[in-house]
């Protein structure tokens, strides 16, 4: 790994967001036409960020957000009782 | 006539539960509680922490909701407060050490042949079956990143905060969050593809 790649290897997750500047980011393009090496590793991340924006959320079971609202509405109705004593 | 139908903003609804309505505080509950719960799941690694949080989150938020100010967004607020629930969570489990990634750990040694096998559904969609095994490596991968990058990284790439908010809702600087999000994808990138790349040897 030369100095260019080390300097990339810094910046590529910057660089996959957009948050680089124009002329940053075009270095960073040409070196990875070039680099098959860095090539490999940029586009490893890049799937590897792509599938985890995917990952789907779980579902909160039946129990436990009768539960949360079990609590909620308790709280509120102790405050309320509070409020009026 | 047109049909669209307005959503109501989370500040009507804020003003709205101020006022008085348990409805405005069910619909918020029922906007957020799946996102809350997700992040404390994967946070704490347990779903009776993660219903602690959600609980925590919630009853603090609608207690404190008179402090509630306009120009922060809702859910980075409930974020705030769930992140430091979380917190509070993990500092009780004790003997888990905050282990440091390293930059250099996940460069590619000189000379080596390095070939990252990471699946890409992008282009083929694939068969849902692999889909879902991918989706298993990725839960096992993201537990296996010390809490600090796991933090970052949920925020981040799962609830698309930006840089700067997530700094915000951490208490940490943007540039501290970029540096902690590529170490977090680094390491979720070694652990998928060394799970690939064992499958094909041992498989």
């Amino acid at each position: 790994m030369d100095d260019d790649c080390k300097a990339l290897f810094e910046r590529i997750s910057e660089y996959l967001d957009g948050d680089l500047e124009p002329a940053l980011c075009e270095k960073i393009a040409a070196h990875l036409r070039d680099c098959p090496q860095c090539e490999d590793c940029f586009e490893a991340l890049r799937r590897t960020v792509g599938a985890c924006k995917e990952l789907p959320r779980h579902d909160v079971s039946q129990d436990i957000r009768f539960r949360l609202r079990e609590t909620l509405r308790e709280w509120l109705t102790d405050r309320k009782s509070s409020k009026r004593a | 006539m047109s049909q669209v139908k307005e959503k109501t903003t989370d500040h009507d609804l804020v003003a709205r539960f101020k006022a008085g309505s348990m409805k405005a505080m069910e619909k918020i509950v029922g906007r957020y509680e799946k996102s809350i719960f997700n992040f404390g799941l994967r946070i704490c690694g347990h779903t009776q922490d993660a219903e602690d949080v959600m609980q925590e989150t919630f009853l603090s938020a609608f207690r404190s909701l008179s402090e509630f100010r306009g120009e922060t967004k809702l859910k980075n607020w409930l974020f705030t407060i769930a992140a430091n629930a979380c917190r509070r969570k993990r500092r009780k489990r004790k003997g888990e050490p905050e282990k440091e990634l390293s930059l250099e750990s996940f460069m590619p040694r000189e000379g080596s042949e390095i070939k990252y096998e990471i699946p890409d559904f992008s282009k083929d969609p694939g068969e849902e079956l692999l889909r879902s095994e991918l989706r298993g490596v990725i839960e096992s991968a993201v537990q296996s990143l010390p809490g600090k990058y796991r933090l970052v990284f949920l925020l981040r790439d799962i609830e698309g905060f930006s840089s700067k908010e997530t700094g915000c809702i951490l208490g940490i600087s943007a540039k501290a969050v970029k540096t902690r999000l590529h170490r977090a994808r680094l390491g979720l990138r070694e652990e998928i593809s060394n799970h690939y790349k064992g499958e094909r040897i041992h498989g």
